[in-house]
């Protein structure tokens, strides 16, 4: 639709009145977060907390600038993001052409069903100790650590997305001739194109669970690394900038992933 | 000249739940250009009808014979609901099934083209399904179905999911585009006022195992719409007939 100006003035008023609404939204959401730095700046610097076990946020910025300046930040960084990145791509390939497989071969679905199920409820975090001995220490373990704790649910979903689509919808393709190859295509994969965002959305906030939570286990470099060790030498301050990092470098994944999400959604008009 | 024959047609179904026999005994003969319609009660196997002559299922006994001069696709299938992708726009909808048999290429492309612009959609070949009335929409999946040119078109209750009025103005539409296309049509349809203002004949069918109870030729050529035609005294008589056979 083109921009005009011959609204109604009740229309204006209404779009004036939602502006102002997300607008103030806004501001109360910057006032919480800078109101909370500040309050948290002002009692570490009155003394009213202890920062040997708060921390305080300059001294967060201090502690982000001296392992920078060593040069150790950007190591750590990458590594983290580096597991993380994998896993997210590995797990959500794998686990959605598993899914396409079992929507493929309905005998291969009934048989693996139970299975599934089970390894779904199962805290990956107990197979831990399992993987480190399987695939050795370091950055393989931890990104299949990570894998592990995305494949099972992405699978299911994705499944499940796939099996939703109408059967009436199947039908019409049929009656056009349609192979099963084709059906996929041009009918199951883009039907489920909402549910499989809602994949990479859960997925993007697990792989930094599963490779923090791997990092925890067994790592020589990495932000879980650095928190692991910060609180080993009781460095708090260690430990709350690699949070901070983590924070920050979790927002610009999801963002990234909202991007795509509404690129999709105007594509596929959803 | 005679153009579909379903020759002593019987089906069953199985099931884990047991066998449903469905069809029992069916002999039709459909002429060129006809417009014939099949009523009967509910769940008495009218869309199995329809599966069967369009090849998604086979009879379990009997046979079905096309006659098939031309080597061409000659079925198409009109569903209740028009079954219109939401991620893709009217045109590329309407190019599904052309896509899927590999014939997208300028000629059909042009056809296309024509049909919209003949029909009323062209200006909206670039919406999405949810922008454009349920009306437009039934028109949107007919030409999807005349783009591959079938000589037989097949329609399953494919207007009742409309409204009163649009479905009068819908069936007015889609009889002129049939006609004019030369196109044999079979209308399965509960609405009797619908199956007596189009057809040329009307099939009457039994519970299930659906047999044929009657079939009544209509000869209401000289009015000229399906809506003119609902008002016509000799549809109102034959309107009871039917409902009394139904019953
Ligand atoms: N795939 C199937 N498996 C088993 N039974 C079926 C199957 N499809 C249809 N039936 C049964 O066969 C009978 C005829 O079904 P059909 O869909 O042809 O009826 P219909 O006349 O089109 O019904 P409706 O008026 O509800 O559209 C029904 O009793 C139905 O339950
Ligand atoms: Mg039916």
């Amino acid at each position: 639709m083109k921009k005009s100006n011959n609204h109604s003035k009740e229309y204006n008023n209404y779009i004036k009145k939602e502006k102002f609404k997300k607008i103030t939204i806004l501001v109360i959401q910057i006032l919480i977060l800078v109101g909370f730095i500040g309050a948290w700046e002002l009692l570490a610097m009155t003394g009213a907390i202890d920062t040997f076990i708060t921390s305080s946020p300059s001294k967060i910025i201090e502690t982000i600038g001296n392992i920078a300046s060593t040069g150790e930040l950007w190591l750590h960084i990458s590594t983290t993001l580096y597991e993380s990145i994998l896993a997210f791509v590995i797990a959500t390939g794998l686990g959605t052409m598993l899914a396409i497989i079992l929507w493929w071969n309905k005998t291969l679905q009934k048989i693996t069903e139970p299975f599934l199920v089970v390894l779904n409820s199962l805290p990956k975090i107990a197979l831990g100790p399992m993987i480190i001995i399987w695939v050795g220490i370091g950055t393989k373990s931890i990104v299949m650590m990570a894998v592990l704790i995305m494949i099972i649910i992405t699978t299911i979903t994705m499944l499940n997305a796939y099996q939703n689509c109408e059967n009436s919808k199947i039908l019409l393709l049929r009656s056009y001739g349609a192979n099963k190859f084709q059906v996929l295509t041009k009918l199951i994969i883009p039907n489920a194109t909402c549910d499989f965002i809602g994949v990479l959305k859960v997925n993007v906030g697990l792989t930094w669970v599963g490779t923090i939570m791997g990092e925890y286990l067994n790592s020589r470099a990495g932000l879980g690394y650095l928190i692991v060790y910060g609180s080993q030498v009781f460095n708090l301050n260690l430990v709350m900038a690699s949070t901070v990092i983590l924070c920050f470098l979790a927002a610009i994944m999801y963002f990234i992933v909202a991007w795509f999400e509404k690129i999709m959604k105007k594509k596929y008009n959803q | 000249m005679s153009i579909l024959k379903l020759n002593n047609v019987s089906l069953t179904y199985f099931s884990k739940n047991g066998e449903t026999k469905a069809l029992d005994n069916i002999s039709l003969d459909i002429k060129e250009k006809e417009f014939v319609s099949i009523v009967g009660p509910s769940g008495c196997g009218k869309t199995t009808i329809l599966s069967l002559i369009s090849g998604l299922l086979k009879p379990t006994d009997g046979n079905i014979e096309i006659n098939n001069n031309s080597s061409e696709n000659m079925i198409g299938y009109m569903f209740q609901k028009d079954e219109l992708f939401e991620w893709r726009t009217i045109l590329d909808n309407i190019y599904l099934g052309l896509e899927i048999q590999k014939k997208l290429n300028n000629d059909s492309k042009e056809y296309v083209e024509g049909l919209l612009k003949k029909y009323g959609l062209w200006d909206f070949r670039n919406s999405h399904p949810s922008q454009i009335s349920g009306g437009m929409r039934q028109r949107a999946a007919l030409i999807r179905t005349l783009a591959l040119q079938p000589k037989i078109l097949l329609l399953d209750e494919a207007f009742s999911a409309l409204d009163y009025q649009t479905r009068l103005n819908v069936c007015d539409d889609v009889y002129k585009i049939l006609k004019e296309e030369g196109i044999t049509s079979i209308l399965v349809t509960h609405d009797i006022s619908e199956a007596i203002s189009m057809s040329d004949r009307i099939i009457v069918l039994t519970k299930r195992p659906a047999t044929i109870k009657t079939i009544h030729n209509i000869n209401l050529s000289h009015i000229d719409t399906p809506l003119k035609r609902r008002e016509s005294n000799e549809s109102k008589e034959l309107f009871n007939t039917i409902w009394e056979e139904l019953q």
